[in-house]
């Protein structure tokens, strides 16, 4: 039966993440009956726990670990889908402190704190130069050639160019383009951001105030408010772009997480080393 | 020392003497064959290495890095179920798994650089892509020795198959466990979402789930012949997760990008 449940939420699954015209196809990961089919499964597996003896020995409490696991992360996903709040929106870089976050259509959240970004630095890569020639018939496109990338040692070596100091301006920022001889152009492609961090102020009710550096991977955490830091504002680099997550559910999927990934390693590689000698 | 060519020439190199490990396993050279695995494994070993060197970051940036890894995890963990479950007769089964990733690189695009992007940046990431890594190795030798076991006419080689089969999946699902939920640990720690229903996600669960199935129905009166179903329809869902979702592009994934 559990097998046939299984089975069943795999064949959702495979319809959700087949690609169709529409692109709507995770909907299907939304609709009550795929939710209830988690329900169930996450109940079945807590169920499993309390049949048979299975406390009396350490594989039956690898089992148990295992599914209570599961069906801890499957309650703590669904605390998480019913009660969290979260919303994304920019922040912009040394605006005043704010208690509140715009939340989807009209709504807002009310913050115990206060929150501003006073700062943000991004580094880059070096980018890759794209070569073209000139077309051969007026009112074409240029026709790209060939990229350059730059080596371990930062060198791009390009024939067309003597060295790559002329690849950047008196500020020593990598150009957007260089015209060389015979008309041929090297271009910028888009640079890959390296690493980027932002500065947070935060301003409790009692009037406390400091400053935290996050950035990505290494959200801000303030009275169960989490911001997860995006992306920002490519062009002036004036906003940073914040998602912010409240979730009171997050205990339990992480608890179910490692209960899940502990109890099965443990079940499977616990026990079985009787088999060994028997099949050899 | 490390050059396209060089490199080329050592994953040749490599990918020649695994086809040889596994000639010499079926001509039942079983010493001949370990020793030539272990000199194709230090040629492939040296190509990981000189993947290293030549991106700067640990090489799992794309699908070439990513295949040259995978074809280095087999030797040892031949190593690991010969001795902790007796199985040094799947040498063979080892070897040939190691060919097919390692010459599968010759018909891609060899992106020896890699600029490594923010979000990978993170102490999750070679935990997770490594377990993934080695765990679908490991499936990837279940699976033949499943063909294997569902090929074969002679009832005792077939219940062998499926016991080493068996075997070999309880070293796998655990790391594939871990890599699974360590992608969803670390999506909530970059993006605040454990699980964002993305194709590659979605097909990593399908595989997992298709796995547990498989154990689940072994241990049941009847169980074997669904659980070798099950089990290969684990595999077939691994190799969408792994290649199609990663090749096709109306499979595309938006978050797993980043292994073209």
């Amino acid at each position: 039966m559990l097998v046939k449940l299984i089975l069943l939420i795999v064949c959702f699954l495979i319809a959700g993440a087949m690609p169709s015209l529409s692109g709507g196809e995770t909907a299907i990961f939304g609709t009550p009956i795929f939710c209830l089919l988690l329900g169930i499964l996450g109940a079945w597996s807590i169920w499993c726990c309390f049949r048979g003896n299975r406390h009396k020995s350490f594989r039956g409490w690898c089992f148990i670990a295992c599914h209570c696991g599961v069906g801890l992360l499957l309650l703590g996903a669904g605390i998480g889908a019913l009660k969290s709040e979260k919303t994304q929106f920019a922040a912009y870089i040394g605006s005043a402190p704010a208690n509140e976050l715009p939340g989807p259509g009209e709504t807002s959240f009310k913050l115990d704190f206060s929150l501003a970004i006073t700062d943000f630095k991004v580094d880059f890569y070096p980018p890759t130069y794209d070569l073209y020639e000139p077309p051969s018939t007026m009112g074409d496109d240029y026709v790209h050639v060939k990229s350059f990338k730059p080596d371990l040692d930062g060198q791009f070596n390009i024939p067309l160019i003597n060295d790559d100091s002329e690849l950047k301006d008196s500020n020593g920022n990598w150009k957007a383009q260089l015209i060389l001889p015979g008309g041929k152009l090297l271009h910028r492609a888009t640079q890959t951001p390296k690493y980027f961090e932002a500065t947070a102020r935060i301003v409790k009710k009692d009037g406390t105030e400091y400053e935290q550096a996050f950035w990505v991977n290494r959200p801000l955490c303030v009275d169960g408010w989490r911001f997860y830091l995006m992306s920002y504002d490519t062009q002036h680099r004036s906003y940073v772009a914040l998602s912010a997550r409240r979730d009171p559910g997050r205990t339990l999927v992480i608890l179910g997480i490692w209960l899940v990934v502990i109890g099965t390693s443990l079940l499977c590689f616990v026990g079985h080393g009787k088999r060994v000698s028997e099949e050899s | 020392m490390f050059t396209d060519v060089s490199m080329l020439i050592l994953t040749g190199f490599a990918c020649l003497l695994y086809g040889i490990a596994f000639v010499l396993s079926l001509c039942r050279r079983a010493k001949a064959s370990f020793w030539v695995f272990g000199l194709g494994w230090i040629a492939n070993g040296l190509v990981v290495i000189g993947n290293y060197v030549l991106c700067g970051h640990p090489p799992f940036g794309n699908m070439y890095h990513v295949l040259v890894f995978w074809s280095l995890c087999f030797l040892p963990l031949y190593c690991l179920v010969r001795a902790w479950r007796g199985l040094g007769w799947t040498l063979g089964f080892f070897a040939f798994a190691s060919f097919f990733p390692l010459l599968g690189t010759f018909f891609m695009e060899r992106n020896l650089s890699w600029q490594r992007v923010p979000a990978l940046q993170s102490p999750w990431f070679v935990p997770h892509v490594l377990s993934y890594m080695v765990s679908y190795a490991t499936a990837a030798v279940a699976a033949i020795l499943m063909l294997s076991s569902l090929w074969s006419k002679d009832d005792a080689a077939s219940r062998r198959f499926h016991d080493a089969s068996q075997s070999i999946m309880r070293v796998s699902l655990p790391l594939m466990t871990f890599g699974l939920w360590s992608g969803a640990l670390w999506a909530e720690e970059a993006w605040g979402i454990y699980w964002s229903w993305d194709p590659k996600e979605t097909w990593a669960l399908i595989t997992w789930l298709l796995y547990l199935a498989s154990f689940h129905v072994f241990d049941s009166r009847g169980g074997r012949k669904r659980s070798a179903f099950l089990h290969l329809a684990g595999f077939a869902a691994l190799l969408v997760t792994f290649l199609v979702v990663n090749l096709l592009p109306k499979f595309g994934s938006a978050l797993h990008s980043y292994v073209k």
